[in-house]
């Protein structure tokens, strides 16, 4: 026989395990509540912080691409989406004739089918080591020597570390070093010089006919860093200028950033009211069947009370109820959200197409305890009103009510 | 002085326009050990007496005091303090509480103040005393109408009351039952615990040492019906 003190808490327990779908519902609608607040900030902090990042970090004022291929460059900067657009290599010392352009680097991408190390077709990008101003920042440790032919730099999602060897196109390659996480396309990319990069396109020829196997004069963007005093508007234009003619079109790097952060205004935005309306959702409904079930309780409060539990005690059950239920959510959701973000960030950032990069722990935890805190109120919040009001009902009345 | 004295006690309702006493002006003096059985008719206001001296319902005018204190004057922690501590009630029907098992229903009034002892013992002495120790990890839905009934007077003797107030306590139980009963808050009282018990079933008065009958509101001493 169960020996326990009848404390509020014990009481509770009791209650809420004798309702097991009643509180398994309400438990359920806490926590729907707490995965979308945690889940949803985290996402939302994780977008920003990957905004932030590559804002920071991202190197070029100006790419050129050819034209057309505007919207691809993104996708490949931003999601990793494998990409095959090319224009002649020469373009780049024309670029950096232009008036304002401060330093210029090639990239060549190339797509694979797939690899050993993962699942997914990847993008290859060739850079030039001697004048890339874009990869090497992102390097955990920086390398002591410049890419060599054979050796590859791995995304920080792709599953190879330094001193292993990776096969594409039936040629192994070594991993010299991996990059910092960047929350964006590099994560699920590789990179090597633009040699190896072309081996790799004439090895792809034994499947499919690559325009790099048949041309090695080919790049597929010119990143560019432009003058101090100059505005990258003027320079870009001096670049369209001289060059549209040859099909080179440029992306002013802080206009597609404004895009990005734009969207991501509005999916933040979105997010927060989710939540908003999640949490008046919440409390209204938790409310409305708190009521319903708490005045079907009457009698059994109205018993309390003929025992000689004074209305604090009712007031401290009820309460103690609502919080153990939205302590159970609110633990429920939270892990949830914590089982579905944290695992599956790097699909859940190929879904969104936004550059995305957890936060810290510290931020990770905040944003717990705020969520937390909001979720739990719920219930208490929700109850309070009842609990309130049942203490001042005259107790034979209350006792006849549910007879 | 008297055990329990009540003056002037009056509860008056309102139904619809008309206005009416469900209890009117009632006096009564109860000694310690007395065994009292009120009488009448459904409606006569036997169970809203009842509830005024147990502190569930406030008379309109009137009081009630128990050795000298007035309890219809008494702050809610004061009150609950009574109907806890010196009060055993028994109320009427089904009054247990579903969620609790039979032991935990009947030591529940222990919990509900700051007290020590042994509550656990002193309910399975209590489910003992009252025959029922079998059903003790058994819950209210489980249980026939005798049996609840004898879970309810073990709850109301869980921390040893002055006096034991019982509304209809063999209302929807067969003879032999209702005989059970009545022969247990026999005992009870030889014990020393006063009892109050409301009835209008006229067979179970000749356990009590005192019969008083409630008619309009009205309380007169015997059975007047």
């Amino acid at each position: 026989m169960d020996n326990k003190p009848l404390t509020t808490v014990n009481l509770s327990v009791k209650n809420l395990k004798r309702n097991p779908f009643r509180t398994a519902g309400l438990i359920f609608l806490v926590s729907l509540f707490a995965f979308t607040l945690f889940g949803g900030t985290v996402l939302s902090k994780s977008l920003e912080n990957g905004m932030n990042n590559l804002s920071k970090r991202m190197g070029a004022d100006i790419l050129a691409v050819p034209y057309g291929y505007e919207a691809d460059i993104q996708s490949a900067l931003l999601r990793g989406e494998p990409s095959t657009f090319y224009f002649d290599a020469g373009i780049t010392e024309k670029v950096k004739g232009v008036e304002g352009v401060k330093d210029v680097s090639p990239q060549l991408y190339i797509a694979t089918l797939n690899a050993g190390c993962c699942a997914y077709p990847l993008q290859l990008i060739g850079f030039e080591p001697k004048t890339d101003f874009i990869i090497q920042p992102w390097l955990t440790n920086s390398l002591d020597h410049l890419l060599g032919d054979g050796e590859i730099v791995v995304g920080n999602s792709i599953n190879a570390e330094a001193g292993q060897k990776l096969k594409f196109f039936d040629r192994t390659f070594l991993v010299v070093a991996r990059l910092d996480k960047t929350g964006m396309g590099f994560d699920t990319s590789v990179f090597m010089n633009l040699s190896t990069a072309n081996q790799v396109a004439r090895d792809s020829e034994r499947l499919k006919a690559h325009p790099v196997a048949e041309n090695e004069n080919l790049i597929s963007s010119v990143m560019i860093k432009i003058e101090n005093g100059y505005d990258v508007k003027d320079v870009a234009n001096n670049i369209l200028q001289a060059y549209a003619k040859e099909s080179v079109h440029v992306v002013v790097t802080k206009n597609m950033l404004s895009d990005i952060s734009g969207n991501l205004r509005g999916l933040t935005a979105y997010i927060y009211i989710l939540a908003g309306v999640l949490w008046v959702l919440a409390v209204s409904v938790l409310l409305v069947v708190f009521s319903v079930t708490l005045n079907g309780r009457k009698r059994e409060f109205g018993i309390f009370r003929t025992l000689g539990a004074p209305r604090n005690k009712l007031v401290k059950l009820i309460l103690c109820e609502s919080s153990l239920i939205s302590l159970f959510g609110t633990v429920a959701g939270i892990v949830a959200a914590a089982l579905v973000v944290f695992p599956f960030s790097t699909y859940i950032a190929s879904l969104v197409g936004l550059p995305y990069l957890q936060p810290s722990y510290a931020t990770v935890f905040v944003v717990a305890a705020m969520s937390f805190l909001l979720s739990f109120l719920a219930g208490p919040l929700a109850s309070a009103y009842f609990a309130i009001k049942i203490g001042g009902f005259e107790i034979y009345t209350v006792m006849r009510e549910n007879e | 002085m008297m055990f329990l004295e009540i003056q002037k006690l009056s509860k008056q309702y309102q139904r619809r326009e008309k206005v009416f006493f469900a209890v009117d002006s009632v006096d009564l003096s109860i000694s310690r050990g007395d065994f009292i059985s009120i009488v009448g008719r459904s409606g006569s206001g036997k169970s809203t007496l009842l509830n005024m001296i147990a502190g569930l319902s406030t008379p309109t005018s009137g009081n009630i005091r128990l050795e000298g204190a007035d309890i219809c004057s008494m702050k809610d922690r004061k009150i609950s303090e009574y109907r806890n501590s010196r009060l055993g009630y028994i109320p009427q029907g089904a009054a247990a509480l579903s969620n609790l098992t039979v032991f935990d229903n009947v030591r529940l009034p222990y919990y509900l103040s700051k007290r020590s002892g042994d509550a656990s013992g002193r309910a399975s002495f209590l489910l003992d005393k009252v025959g029922i120790s079998f059903l003790a990890p058994m819950y209210p839905s489980q249980l026939s109408g005798g049996e609840l009934r004898r879970v309810l007077i073990a709850r109301a003797l869980m921390n040893e009351p002055d006096i034991l107030i019982a509304d209809e306590p063999t209302a929807d139980l067969d003879i032999e039952t209702t005989k059970d009963i009545m022969e247990l808050f026999s005992r009870i009282n030889k014990s020393g615990t006063t009892v109050l018990i409301v009835t209008h079933e006229l067979d179970t008065v000749e356990f009590g040492n005192r019969v008083l009958t409630m008619s309009s509101g009205l309380l007169t001493e015997g059975t007047g019906l």
